[in-house]
């Protein structure tokens, strides 16, 4: 199967915050959890870019590596799914990511953060088969209708493109090379530990 | 979102499945009754599609001459139009005079007929209810608002064509004499009085104590006044504090620390609103933008319980209109929420 | 139409205009709006992270790029298990090859009979309350850090989970039972574990660990004095660092975070293999030893080989009692 990833075309992400709000929408995320937020670099300043950044569902994952539960398991489509039913709310993994991707129902009250949530690629849980304990638990599995994630399709710009690793370089290089620019697809090098050369 | 796959990602048409022909959103204007099916309006004035797919012209609103100079178009009108120059907006009387009155149902011509009462020629496409003339122009491949051009010139305004005037609160009292306001004159009903509250901002040196512009503007979560959007959880959450944009120069001098709170002061009536402190070059220095989609809180007080029972929004906050100051468009009577003078102090 | 045409003129030349305004700028290359854009790799390079603006409150959602993660994570998961494997085997080596070389350090003019009390039941209620907090934090500490590896796969992942879940929470609850525990034995013993000029003669001969000689020493010895300070000090450590990883981002960003539960994690495994000698020397290694933590009441020889100066003092204020059950009438 394909290996899916995001890329972000920074030059063309306008900062509307559509991605956030669908996924809030799609998954019924709670209050304080950002499964996806959209981060403005040099803020006001000339050459301002905003990124919207979520789980880039890694290559060797570093938050797989450090969990102590072995909560983490990375899907034959290299999405990065991790069980509720495992998780121990350690915290570990937000440290070791390098994107910020983890959340934490509670994210000061010692004793318990409660059950780690980040974005599922759209796919779900690991643990259930798709339908209503599934939902309550990791939200919609958009994957297993034949759906790509809510975020992506959702993106006004198209600034964020989701699915087949290959085919949506191919498409950032494609237009790089007709408009003549490119910031870069952002975090690629550190997920992926390999970029789109352009 | 069922049949979202159908549409062409360039023409943004539905190629099949029941949206067939549809554009994304059906656009506005979507003309006719809902029988025609109009496709919607993807982009206004297109003349290179039929008025059925989408096409336009440009509408015949101001007349059809003006100074002798013929305000309709020339040389230029829709595809497959059967009128191939301007024309102006479509009557009852029009269609007569084209002889495609004859096209209009019974039913559609009884409808224009009693609205028209003793004089039915004068019944525009604006006010037939039976929808009959826009469903004859549309056959024709014409628009019932008729083919003109487009004006640069917008004579009934009081500036036919924009001039620079300075804002009632100027930061630049120096340019008034040059720039003023428009004089002093009753709109509709209200006194406009922008020329007096100008003259006095002046004498009074206002801009000396009110050092910083303030303008006002839109966030991409809210809408309007904000109360809906800021009832939404997944909206509110993404702005959840009334602020107020200064730039790290002026933020310096006044000890203001980004994400602190800070009073803005309007230069009217001791106006105030404790909002918190975004310090970013998205301003220039000596200016400040404040979102208007807040309420709930007065001059630092929270409003909260003032609500009816559940009514009221997630999120709360200054309102911008209360430091923003007198000054109303002739035109549109909309009031001036874009230039004004604040100082800034951090609270 | 004349005036039309006039128009068009009028307006064709005012295009013109506009476009030759317009010619410097676009008669160069094409425009790059993005020619002073921000760039990851130039971001990563001075700055080893991409941080920016977010609307929301939560700050740390702003970085939305730090490498570190990876650096954190070799420390975490290769680093990390070696410096445990050499500081807990490191230290079970030492004492088994002491033992091997000194045997167990018995009292050499034997056990008295008679007994003078060396802790009083505070001090004791004290001490084996920090001990057993500590016991409970290391086990649970070094199964949050080794369980994966050594417990999961003979537990099986749901049984694991429920079971570090629950250790978790117990690491979280006993810990402030241990920090009362610090605070409690620094302000009882600080005063008797303060350096005094007699502890240079212990140092000198190392206790007479390997020499049989009994260096003379008040309450604590410098052996004792050393224990207790690396005590205090690893225990201001990992209690300050454990209060970070159970407040997280109250105190520190990402990388305080990473570098929180990095030196709690080595401290944590320096500090139980400090307590391995600890627990030696206090059981197995000295006989007598153990009754000064367990009943409270030491062999009146024990205290003169070991703490001269100390039981010299005491058995000026108290009478010895036999070692007999029956005397247990309160000590106090």
């Amino acid at each position: 199967m394909a290996r899916v990833k995001f890329l972000c075309d920074a030059d063309r992400c306008i900062e509307c915050n559509a991605c956030v709000t669908a996924c809030k929408n799609e998954h019924e995320v709670p209050w304080g959890i950002n499964r996806r937020r959209v981060v403005t670099i040099n803020d006001g300043k000339p050459g301002e870019r905003s990124v919207s950044m979520a789980c880039m569902h890694c290559t060797d994952a570093p938050c797989a590596a450090v969990c102590p539960v072995n909560c983490f398991q990375t899907t034959a489509d290299g999405i990065v799914l991790h069980s509720k039913e495992l998780c121990i709310g350690c915290g570990y993994c937000f440290y070791a990511c390098p994107f910020g991707a983890p959340q934490y129902p509670k994210v000061t009250n010692f004793g318990s953060r409660g059950k780690m949530d980040k974005c599922t690629y759209c796919a779900g849980g690991p643990d259930d088969k798709p339908g209503k304990a599934e939902y309550e638990r990791y939200g919609a599995n958009r994957l297993a209708e034949g759906k790509l994630p809510i975020c992506a399709e959702m993106c006004s710009t198209k600034a964020l493109l989701a699915g087949d690793g290959e085919i949506i370089a191919q498409i950032y290089k494609e237009r790089v090379l007709k408009r003549g620019y490119g910031s870069g697809a952002w975090g690629w090098q550190t997920a992926y530990r390999e970029t789109v050369a352009l | 979102m069922a049949n979202q796959g159908a549409f062409d990602i360039v023409t943004l048409r539905a190629a099949d499945g029941p949206a067939k022909g549809d554009y994304y959103g059906l656009p506005w204007p979507c003309w006719g009754t809902p029988e025609i099916k109009h496709p919607g309006t993807h982009t206004l004035y297109n003349t290179n599609l039929h008025v059925k797919d989408g096409g336009g012209t440009f509408r015949a609103r101001f007349g059809v001459d003006r100074e002798g100079e013929s305000l309709l178009a020339y040389n230029s009108w829709s595809k497959g139009s059967e009128i191939t120059s301007g024309y102006p907006e479509f009557t009852y009387g029009v269609l007569k005079q084209l002889g495609w009155d004859k096209d209009l149902t019974g039913k559609e011509r009884a409808t224009i007929e009693k609205i028209g009462g003793a004089a039915p020629d004068g019944v525009g496409w604006a006010v037939d209810l039976s929808g009959g003339i826009i469903r004859v122009c549309l056959e024709h491949g014409v628009m019932a608002y008729g083919n003109a051009k487009a004006r640069a010139i917008a004579w009934n305004l009081p500036d036919p064509v924009p001039v620079h005037r300075e804002p009632i609160y100027t930061i630049r009292p120096d340019l008034v004499a040059k720039y003023p306001t428009l004089p002093d004159a009753r709109q509709f009903r209200m006194l406009n009085a922008g020329l007096t509250h100008q003259k006095s901002a002046v004498d009074r040196g206002l801009a000396k104590d009110f050092p910083i512009v303030l303008t006002s503007g839109r966030l991409v979560e809210y809408e309007g006044g904000g109360e809906e959007t800021r009832s939404n959880r997944w909206l509110a959450e993404l702005q959840q504090d009334m602020f107020v944009e200064i730039n790290p120069a002026d933020a310096a001098a006044r000890g203001v620390q980004d994400g602190g709170w800070v009073w803005v002061l309007g230069p009217e009536d001791g106006s105030k609103a404790r909002v918190k402190a975004l310090v970013t070059e998205r301003v220039g220095k000596g200016v400040a933008f404040m979102p208007f989609h807040f309420a709930g809180y007065f001059q630092g007080v929270d409003q909260r319980g003032n609500y009816p029972k559940g009514a009221d929004p997630i999120v709360l906050g200054e309102s911008v209109n209360t430091v923003t100051t007198y000054g109303y468009d002739p035109v549109t009577n909309m009031h001036e929420g874009k230039v004004t003078l604040c100082q800034i102090r951090a609270a | 139409m004349k005036t039309a045409n006039r128009i068009r003129a009028a307006f064709a030349a005012l295009a013109f205009g506009a476009a030759l305004a317009l010619t410097p700028a676009s008669a160069q290359a094409p425009v790059n709006p993005t020619a002073s854009a921000v760039k990851e790799e130039q971001l990563l390079k001075e700055l080893d992270r991409v941080t920016g603006r977010v609307s929301i409150p939560d700050r740390k959602a702003g970085v939305v790029i730090q490498p570190e993660g990876r650096e954190f994570r070799a420390l975490q998961t290769r680093a990390m298990p070696w410096v445990a494997i050499v500081a807990i085997f490191g230290m079970l080596a030492l004492i088994a090859a002491f033992y091997l070389y000194r045997g167990r350090i018995m009292i050499d003019s034997g056990k008295s009979g008679m007994t003078i009390k060396r802790f009083g039941g505070f001090d004791r209620v004290v001490h084996w309350t920090t001990a057993v907090s500590f016991l409970t934090l290391a086990a649970t500490g070094l199964n949050t850090a080794f369980g994966r590896s050594l417990l999961l796969p003979l537990m099986g992942e749901h049984a694991f989970a429920a079971w570090a879940e629950f250790a978790k929470m117990v690491h979280n609850y006993v810990a402030f039972a241990f920090m009362a525990g610090i605070v409690a034995m620094f302000v009882m013993w600080v005063k008797d574990n303060i350096f005094q000029m007699i502890d240079m003669e212990w140092i000198r001969s190392f206790g007479g660990l390997f020499s049989h000689q009994h260096p003379p020493s008040s309450r604590f010895n410098f052996g004792e004095k050393w224990m207790f300070w690396s005590i205090i000090f690893l225990g201001a450590a990992i209690s300050a660092t454990g209060l970070m990883l159970l407040f997280p981002f109250q105190w520190a960003g990402i990388q305080g975070m990473q570098w929180a539960t990095l030196i709690h994690g080595v401290v944590g495994v320096v500090f139980f293999a400090a307590i391995l000698a600890h627990i030696y020397i206090g059981t197995l290694g000295m006989e007598g030893a153990f009754d000064a933590m367990g009943s409270g009441r030491v062999d009146v020889n024990w205290a003169k080989e070991h703490h001269s100066v100390w039981a010299e003092e005491e058995l000026r204020k108290q009478t010895p009692q036999p070692a007999d059950g029956r005397l247990a009438a309160p000590a106090e």
